[in-house]
């Protein structure tokens, strides 16, 4: 007898997570399906030997809006009560520009940043106290936005969010020149760009500013556990609720008739009856091999995919080294290193798997979880974003080979800034590519999610409401 | 604030939203496509290989290399040297997996698309390797996993001077990584201790020694006959420290990274005799071929298997890991790697004690805390409630 859901849910990234949680909450019959024997999608963990990965979470900022809208943490740990164990991180990360002679370490708390930054670019802090505060105001604004979704009255906007509206059509770099923000402190402020993956003279200045924001006014925590435990926390709570949720189980065909949804078949031809279904497989691949037939296919919702172009995709570098952090000189949770910081240039190098000029964001796991790893040992990984076409020409023959080169390049950077040696302490090591970040609009100012009024949606998919 | 002036950012903020929205209106209306990235996943990670066998070799009474190629005609996935495939195929009735190291060269699959596994056929008990011996002929059906495993030469870690160490069948990946890594890097050099237990138990032989030939001194073949006739002039017993050292020099031993394969006996040996060489563990790599029998005292357990809601009540002997019971029962489980580590058979443990290994699963920690096991190094002590994910090599086989 076929099985017969109010809801099923493709995919247990934490987008998917999120949604059955939220449906069995509120009392819907749901089945959340998942390709992977393992949930989280991005959010998971790997073993190598004595090491557990983290594959991508570098830090999961508070996050809150206007301060009464609950933010990301307070969402996990308070409203789905999730049972996990989240550590604060200690910085928010040490910036090394080597051409630049730039080495800094940089604070949560937007005072002490800009205290940071004046100390180290002498008159800047009018400027940059003012290009705070309208990061601020640009978070407000998404808050004020995405609480009143289709409520909104564009005069209070107007009243309120002044700088909101006037900054809300230009470039990060444009607001930063009207403020005259000097461009010293510009380089200790733009390392997150590389996050967005989107040159700071492109990136509309509403995503940069509410990310800004949110990266810095609370600290910043990661889960004890890898995001493994953050996936599993959640599908703990979901079977609590009463939720059905499957592994190994592929949908090959969301069925729709009339413009209605009516069911979805597996890889493995089980045939699920549902009238509702959320995807957090991306549009993408929902629209290119999902939905059948073809004629039932929106073509607005195809215009909306391809009105976008693939932003960064992720290569990682993971090392499990055999001495401790402290042997080894990592002094720091979150490293940004670059030869310096023009990012049009370290963009225009994100098109060239072999550059060497470019940007790592590199983590040391074990300085906000001492014991992520064994007695004497130490995580390291070291992220960098890349065109996806970038990888196209590459294939079979070659893979393994080009990601030894990225790997040599990131280690070499890596120990050339920070001035330590890692190359005969690696005991596991491990290079993955993440396709990629789902949805990055097309890197225009002009097709930014400006006006989405959830802005969570664009970089950090899952975790929105 | 005002960037260039009042008026104009509040008229440029207005025209943002509609330049916008035109874009959406004006971009293509046709299906998106997958992504070229997708398509390269897919070829190094295929969910399942369907494979046949197209030619099988007699290396020793009960060894033989089985050549597959792809059924379909797909493009095989590449693999590093030393990784295995899980096989699949139905025998007696029931589906069963077992996991087998490639015996050919990764540049094999890109010359021939082609896969070369070698089988021994396990004394007593046999399973699998009987079924391939008693029933694998030209044509053969078998399903295959992506290559999985970690148990390979790795540039970054690894010391370009590798002492490798073989028990019985655990010879198999190192035919693959010998040849390969020789021939990639000018700076390899290769040492092959290869424990048998009569001088006809060597698989391989000839071809080890013509490579030794042609490598020159880049390739030392040392074959360590436990019981040999009295005409065998090689070395005898079992590969001990005292045996390498004098066969490569003190030196050569302490610069190496070792390459560990084989059942878990050779496994708790080398330990114990590597231990006087102190090398940090990051230079000893293992593959460990079979996982000794958990603790049998003969009980019978009774084990509930839950799969998409369904539920079978099976048994579980004390001694035989869950992955196994299950298996025994038909029921096809996940599993690939058969010693804790791939994480394949992921299952939760709703009700019930067992008993496992800590140093073999490769457990995640939250896997641990929210009560998940790996069934395949996981022994019953109880009767058990464990629901498992349904397996998807079931459909591809049956279709
Ligand atoms: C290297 C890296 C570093 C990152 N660092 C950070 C960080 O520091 N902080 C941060 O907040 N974010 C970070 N991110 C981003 C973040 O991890 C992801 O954006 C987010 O987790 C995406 O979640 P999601 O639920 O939208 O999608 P996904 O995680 O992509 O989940 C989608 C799920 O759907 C499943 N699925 C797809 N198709 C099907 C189908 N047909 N049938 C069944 N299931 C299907 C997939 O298997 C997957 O499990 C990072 C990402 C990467 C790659
Ligand atoms: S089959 Fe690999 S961990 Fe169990």
């Amino acid at each position: 007898m076929m099985k017969k859901y109010d809801a099923v849910i493709i995919g247990a990234g934490l987008g998917g997570l999120t949604a059955a949680y939220e449906l069995c909450r509120s009392g819907k019959k749901t089945l959340l399906l998942e390709q992977h024997n393992l949930p989280g999608g991005f959010a998971t963990s790997f073993i190598r030997g004595r090491f557990e990965f983290e594959p991508s979470l570098h830090e999961l900022p508070g996050m809150r809006g206007a301060d009464e809208a609950p933010g990301v943490i307070r969402y996990l740990l308070e409203d789905a009560e999730l049972d996990l164990r989240l550590v604060t991180l200690p910085e928010a990360y040490r910036i090394i520009l080597t051409e630049r002679g730039v080495d800094a370490r940089m604070s949560f708390g937007i005072d002490k940043f800009i205290d940071i930054i004046d100390t180290l670019v002498p008159g800047s802090r009018d400027s940059v106290s003012k290009y705070m505060k309208l990061c601020r105001e640009i978070q407000d604004a998404f808050g004020y936005l995405s609480e009143k979704q289709d409520k909104i009255n564009y005069l209070t906007v107007l009243r309120k969010y002044g700088d909101f509206v006037r900054t809300g059509s230009y470039t990060a770099e444009e607001v930063a020149d009207a403020l005259a923000v000097p461009q010293k402190a510009r380089e200790l402020i733009y390392p997150y760009w590389c996050y967005l993956g989107v040159p700071m003279d492109r990136l509309s200045f509403s995503i940069w500013g509410t990310m800004l924001n949110s990266y810095l006014s609370k600290e910043a925590v990661i889960p004890s556990m890898r995001s493994h435990e953050i996936a599993s926390a959640f599908i703990d709570k979901i079977e609590k609720l009463g939720g059905d949720i499957w592994f190994n189980a592929k949908v090959e065909k969301i069925n729709v008739a009339d413009g209605k949804i009516n069911s979805v078949v597996l890889a493995d031809g089980e045939v699920i009856a549902a009238s509702h279904v959320v995807s957090n497989a991306s549009p993408s691949r929902v629209f290119s091999t999902l939905v059948q037939p073809e004629s039932e296919i929106p073509p607005a919702a195809c215009r909306n995919v391809n009105a976008r172009r693939e932003g960064f995709s992720l290569a990682v570098v993971y090392l499990g080294l055999n001495k401790s952090r402290e042997e080894l000189g990592l002094t720091d949770y979150s490293y940004f290193i670059a030869p310096h910081m023009d990012t049009r240039k370290l963009y225009d190098a994100s098109y060239d798997i072999e550059a060497t000029e470019l940007m790592q964001a590199a983590v040391c796991l074990n300085s906000a979880i001492p014991n992520c790893s064994p007695p004497g040992t130490c995580i390291l990984t070291m992220t960098i974003g890349q065109q996806t076409s970038a990888w196209e020409d590459v294939g079979p023959e070659n893979y393994f080979q080009k990601k030894q080169i990225l790997a040599d390049t990131l280690i070499a950077q890596f120990e050339a800034a920070v001035g330590c040696s890692l190359r005969e302490h690696i005991e596991e090591f491990e290079v993955l590519l993440r396709r990629p970040l789902p949805d990055t609009p097309e890197p225009e100012t002009g097709l930014s999610t400006v006006m989405n009024p959830n802005p969570g949606i664009q970089s950090f998919r899952g975790l929105c409401r | 604030m005002k960037v260039k002036n009042g008026l104009t950012d509040l008229i440029l903020f207005g025209k943002h939203t509609r330049k916008r929205n035109s874009l959406f209106k004006s971009a293509s209306a046709e299906i998106p496509s997958d992504g070229a990235m997708n398509r390269l996943a897919s070829r190094l990670h295929p969910a399942v290989q369907r494979l046949q066998v197209d030619h099988i070799t007699e290396e020793t009474a009960d060894i033989r290399t089985f050549r597959l190629s792809a059924a379909d005609g797909a493009d095989l996935a590449p693999f590093r040297a030393g990784q295995y495939l899980s096989l699949t195929y139905e025998y007696q009735g029931l589906l069963i997996s077992r996991p087998y190291s490639i015996s050919s060269t990764p540049s094999q699959v890109f010359r021939g698309n082609y896969y070369d596994i070698t089988i021994r056929k396990a004394a007593g008990n046999a399973f699998f390797s009987e079924a391939a011996f008693s029933e694998w002929r030209e044509g053969t059906r078998v399903l295959s996993s992506a290559p999985n495993g970690a148990f390979y030469y790795e540039p970054q870690r690894d010391s370009d001077s590798l002492i490798c160490i073989a028990g019985g069948s655990g010879v198999t990946p190192f035919r693959s990584m010998i040849e390969e890594e020789l021939e990639k890097r000018e700076s390899m050099k290769i040492a092959l201790f290869y424990g048998i237990g009569a001088e006809n138990d060597e698989a391989f032989g000839e071809e080890f020694r013509s490579l030794s030939g042609r490598w020159g001194g880049r390739f030392v073949y040392i074959p360590v006959v436990q019981s040999p006739t009295e005409s065998w002039t090689g070395k005898k017993g079992f590969i001990s420290l005292d045996l390498i050292k004098e066969a490569l020099g003190v030196e050569n031993v302490q610069e190496s990274s070792f390459f560990i394969c084989g059942p878990e006996g050779l496994h708790s040996f080398m330990d114990h005799e590597l231990e006087p060489l102190q090398r940090p563990s990051k230079f000893i790599r293992r593959e460990n071929y079979g996982i000794a029998a958990g603790d049998s005292n003969g009980k019978i357990y009774k084990l509930t298997v839950m799969t998409r809601g369904a539920r079978r009540i099976i048994d579980a002997a004390a001694g035989e890991s869950l992955v196994t019971a299950i298996e025994r029962a038909g029921l096809a489980p996940p599993a690939w790697c058969r010693s804790g580590d791939c994480g394949w058979c992921r299952s939760r443990l709703i009700e019930g004690e067992i008993t496992t290994d800590d140093s073999l699963t490769g457990l995640r920690a939250a896997d641990s805390k929210f009560g998940w096991i790996h069934p395949c190094v996981s022994y019953p002590a109880s009767d058990i409630t464990l629901e498992v994910p349904s397996n998807p090599i079931i459909y591809s086989y049956y279709g």
